[in-house]
C-alpha cells in the first residue's frame, strides 16, 4: 500500500496505481472538466503513484470546498514549498513599490504570517509602481493591501501596522520575526532599519533594496552581505530624485529578488544558487 | 599612521581618526551609511566616538533613496 495526498487528504491506494485510476479519471467526460497536477506539475495519466506523492485535481468551473482550496492554491509549488512556508512569519516595512509588490507575492507563495507596516495612505502618486487600485485612493496602506490579499489567499494570518519606523519603536515592532524586509523609500530610514535589526535583533535576519530608481538594465541590480544577517539588494547608485523616477518595471524586480530572498531563507537554501 | 582596511582594501589613516571622519573622507551622508566595524554594526550615534585602531576592519554600505 502507499500513501498519497489528493487535494490535500491523505489517502491510501494499493501500489501500482496510476493517475487514471482516481476519481473515475479515465472517464473521457472526466477527464475534460478536470486540471490534474501531480507533484506540482501537469499529471499525466498513465503515471504511476509513488508514495509521498500529491495528486491535485481541479474540477472546471466548481468552486472547492474551503477545505480544499488552501492545498489547491498550491497545486503548482514545489512540493512541501507551501508546507514549509505555513510556518513562517514575515515583517514587511513599507508597503511602498517594493513592499507592496513583497507581499503580493509572498501571500501567493502562502508564508503564513505577514505583518504589513506603513504608515502612509494611497494616494494617485503611488499608481505607477504600487499595487494599489484607484477604488482605494486615500485608504491607508495597511487596509488596502489587507484587502487585496485577503481576495488573493485568505489562508495568510495578516497584521496591519499603521506606523512609522523609528529607532524607538523598531525592537518592539519587529521582536520575534525571522525575516525581516526593508522596503521604505528613504535612504535614513534603510540604513537605521538595517543597523537597528542587524544589532538589535539578533534573531532575525534582513532583506534590503538600495538603488532601484530609473529604467537601468536590472542585470545591475547586485547583492551585497552585512554581518551574514542582512542582504542588500540594488545598483547601489540609482536613487530617486529630480529627473530620475521610480518604475513599476524595474522596481518590482527588485522586489520580487526581495521576496525569492525572503523565500530561500525560509527554505534552508543557499542564497547565492 | 595605522593600516586598516576599508571595503576591502588597505588603507592608511591617521591615528585616532573617527568612524565619522572616515565617512565624511569618503565623501558619504553619515545619516545613509550602514558602518560594520570587526564585524560589530555601529549605531550612528557612536560615529563620533568609535576611533579606529590599526588593523581594523571596516566596511561601509551606503543607501540611497527609492522604493
Amino acid at each position: 500500500m502507499i500513501k498519497i495526498e489528493i487535494n490535500g487528504k491523505v489517502t491510501t491506494l494499493k501500489k501500482s496505481t496510476q493517475v487514471k485510476d482516481i476519481d473515475n479519471l479515465s472517464d473521457k467526460y472526466n477527464q475534460e472538466n478536470s486540471i490534474i497536477y501531480h507533484n506540482g506539475y501537469s499529471a499525466n495519466l498513465v503515471d504511476t503513484l509513488e508514495d509521498g506523492d500529491k495528486l491535485m485535481i481541479i474540477k472546471k468551473n466548481m468552486q472547492p470546498s474551503i477545505d480544499e482550496l488552501e492545498s489547491l492554491i498550491s497545486a503548482r509549488h514545489t512540493p512541501f514549498v507551501y508546507e514549509k512556508l505555513k510556518q513562517s512569519k514575515v515583517a514587511i516595512i513599507g508597503l511602498g513599490g517594493l513592499g507592496s509588490n513583497i507581499a503580493i507575492s509572498l501571500a501567493r507563495m502562502g508564508v503564513g504570517k505577514l505583518k504589513l507596516i506603513d504608515f502612509d495612505y494611497v494616494e494617485p502618486s503611488n499608481i505607477n509602481r504600487q499595487q494599489y487600485f484607484l477604488d482605494q485612493l486615500w485608504m491607508h496602506k495597511t487596509d488596502a493591501i489587507y484587502e487585496t490579499l485577503k481576495r488573493i489567499n485568505p489562508f495568510v494570518n495578516l497584521e496591519k501596522t499603521p506606523i512609522k519606523i523609528t529607532e524607538e519603536n523598531i525592537v518592539d515592532v519587529l521582536e520575534g520575526y525571522e525575516v525581516i524586509i526593508e522596503a521604505v523609500d528613504g535612504a535614513v530610514t534603510k540604513s537605521m532599519i538595517i543597523s537597528s535589526v542587524l544589532k538589535f535583533l539578533k534573531g532575525s535576519y534582513i532583506i534590503g533594496a538600495s538603488g532601484i530608481a530609473g529604467l537601468y538594465d536590472t542585470s545591475r541590480f547586485k547583492y551585497k552581505t552585512i554581518s551574514d544577517r542582512a542582504i542588500i539588494v540594488g545598483d547601489f547608485e540609482n536613487e530617486a530624485k529630480k529627473g530620475s523616477g521610480l518604475m513599476a518595471t524595474r522596481v518590482a524586480v527588485a522586489a520580487n529578488i526581495q521576496a525569492n530572498l525572503a523565500v530561500k531563507y525560509i527554505l534552508g537554501e543557499s542564497l547565492n544558487d | 599612521m595605522i593600516k586598516i582596511k576599508c571595503n576591502g582594501k588597505d588603507c592608511k589613516v591617521k591615528e585616532n581618526q573617527s568612524v565619522m571622519e572616515i565617512i565624511t573622507d569618503y565623501n558619504l551622508n553619515p545619516k545613509t551609511v550602514v558602518v560594520e566595524l570587526n564585524r560589530n554594526i555601529i549605531m550612528y550615534d557612536d560615529f563620533e566616538s568609535t576611533l579606529l585602531q590599526e588593523n581594523d576592519v571596516i566596511e561601509l554600505i551606503n543607501f540611497v533613496g527609492g522604493g
